[in-house]
């Protein structure tokens, strides 16, 4: 996680808030999706508990988009591996 | 023909990466590309009736034309800047069945206070937010 906290770190606010809104979109869409799964309404939870999902969601979210930049950065640095050697 | 298709690859890759920085950018092209199609449009027809006129020497409704053309592109720019500083209705994406989990009390607003929240907390966040405070 600390690669992307670092990323997030250096990065201007208005990107911050750009990933954070995307992600928190990302998120809300994921808990629909599990909502709709289960054959269950908005008001089977309370709000705490939809916080809770959409949170852990957005949890998920950011190692997805670790595990993203960390492979893309491996293929490249194997690439150019590859090329060079 | 590469070159060319690097171009095109280009400014697509430019739109979309603006169309995700600045969401409303493509709010904003869209207007300013309807307004340069109407002011377009107003002096090609202007101009064809121009030369109409030259040519029939029907010269009666000139200055009525000239006033109706630069009415036309003065409307249509107050009507940009109007477009363009109200705000556009947030369209959030949409998942298959989502009416489904919606009940009387409760439509796509509901999710509105989540996405407001600076920082949402899960369960053991809270918790331990608790005994911290205890």
């Amino acid at each position: 996680m600390s690669i992307l906290s670092d990323l997030l770190a250096k990065a201007p606010q208005s990107v911050k808030d750009k990933y954070k809104i995307k992600i928190r979109e990302k998120a809300i869409v994921r808990v629909k999706e599990k909502i709709i799964k289960h054959n269950k309404t908005v008001d089977d939870y309370s709000d705490e508990e939809m916080e809770d999902l959409i949170a852990s969601e957005e949890g998920n979210l950011n190692e997805d988009v670790k595990v993203t930049v960390l492979s893309t950065l491996l293929v490249a640095a194997g690439i150019e591996i590859v090329a060079g050697g | 023909m590469i070159k060319k298709l690097n171009q095109i690859a280009g400014l697509f890759l430019a739109t979309k990466v603006m169309a995700w920085a600045v969401p409303d950018s493509k709010r904003f092209i869209k207007g300013i590309l309807i307004t340069t199609l109407i002011v377009l449009l107003c002096l090609y027809f202007h101009s064809e009736f121009l030369n109409w006129s030259e040519i029939s020497r029907n010269t009666k409704y000139i200055s009525t034309s000239y006033i109706l053309k630069n009415l036309i592109i003065l409307v249509s720019l107050v009507v940009l800047f109007f477009y363009l500083k109200t705000p556009g209705k947030k369209d959030y994406a949409k998942v298959k069945g989502e009416e489904k989990i919606y009940t009387k009390n409760n439509n796509e607003e509901y999710f509105d206070k989540f996405r407001k929240k600076d920082k949402l907390k899960t369960k053991a966040e809270r918790i331990l937010e608790k005994d911290d405070k205890n």
